[in-house]
């Protein structure tokens, strides 16, 4: 601590507040490497705190999707072994991990060989001030099969579903109707 | 609306909504808030504090 503060700030009198603030934040001892992941798992559990502020399980589990949580591929995403896209029915049991780990209303394309694609979360359903709106994403296409149009696949089933579903725009991930081949 | 790439969802109609018409309530690129209209005009006359859609919520 002492040679970084001799270091940076030389006239320990003319000190004011906030030099006094970045000195102690500079004397910190630095985070080593197992601190930052236990520091990285608190941020996520803050993260799960803040959205049980919500009322509804329902939104606590759009904003983990929101905030990227689900953008992982998972064991689970082999589970299907058709190339097409996919939606997880509402009443869907969970006898894989797949199931859980997707919102309902999600997408996800997959391989025959059941390699995970990519996908596209549900779609939330939000206000921009008093007008209702759609939030969508996270879009994810896995690296190897990027520049094959699969985003424009998600995207478009998106908007059928959108078109499709009048009043009730949430549910749009879960219609039949989005099933269709897709050449990978 | 999304939170994405203007140079790739520019190609679906997504365009970027005019800076201060809409806030998210955690921090995000502003220039990077898009928004489709499925009806021509729709976000015209819309702006406000984005929320969640309580009356959807279960």
């Amino acid at each position: 601590m002492l040679s970084v503060s001799s270091g940076l700030v030389p006239d320990t009198v003319t000190r004011g507040r906030r030099e006094m603030k970045l000195l102690a934040y500079l004397s910190q001892t630095p985070v080593t490497g197992a601190e930052r992941g236990s520091k990285s798992g608190s941020a996520g559990t803050m993260d799960r705190a803040s959205a049980r502020c919500y009322p509804a399980r329902y939104h606590e589990r759009s904003l983990s999707h929101i905030f990227g949580r689900n953008c992982q591929r998972r064991p689970g995403d082999r589970t299907f072994a058709r190339a097409h896209v996919r939606s997880r029915p509402a009443s869907c049991s969970a006898p894989t991990g797949f199931a859980s780990s997707r919102p309902p209303g999600s997408i996800v394309v997959h391989r025959s060989d059941r390699h995970a694609a990519g996908g596209f979360g549900a779609p939330m359903p939000v206000c921009i001030g008093d007008t209702k709106a759609l939030l969508l994403g996270p879009l994810t296409v896995e690296p190897p099969f990027r520049g094959r149009g699969i985003g424009r696949v998600l995207l478009d089933s998106c908007a059928e579903g959108r078109q499709g579903e009048g009043s009730s725009p949430c549910r749009a991930g879960r219609r039949r109707g989005l099933l269709r081949p897709v050449r990978l | 609306m999304l939170v994405g790439d203007e140079a790739y969802y520019g190609r679906f109609g997504f365009k970027p909504i005019p800076k201060g018409r809409a806030t998210m309530p955690g921090p995000v690129d502003y220039s990077r808030l898009l928004v489709a209209e499925l009806v021509d005009g729709a976000f015209a006359e819309v702006s406000g504090a984005i929320r969640p859609d309580w009356s959807m919520a279960r």
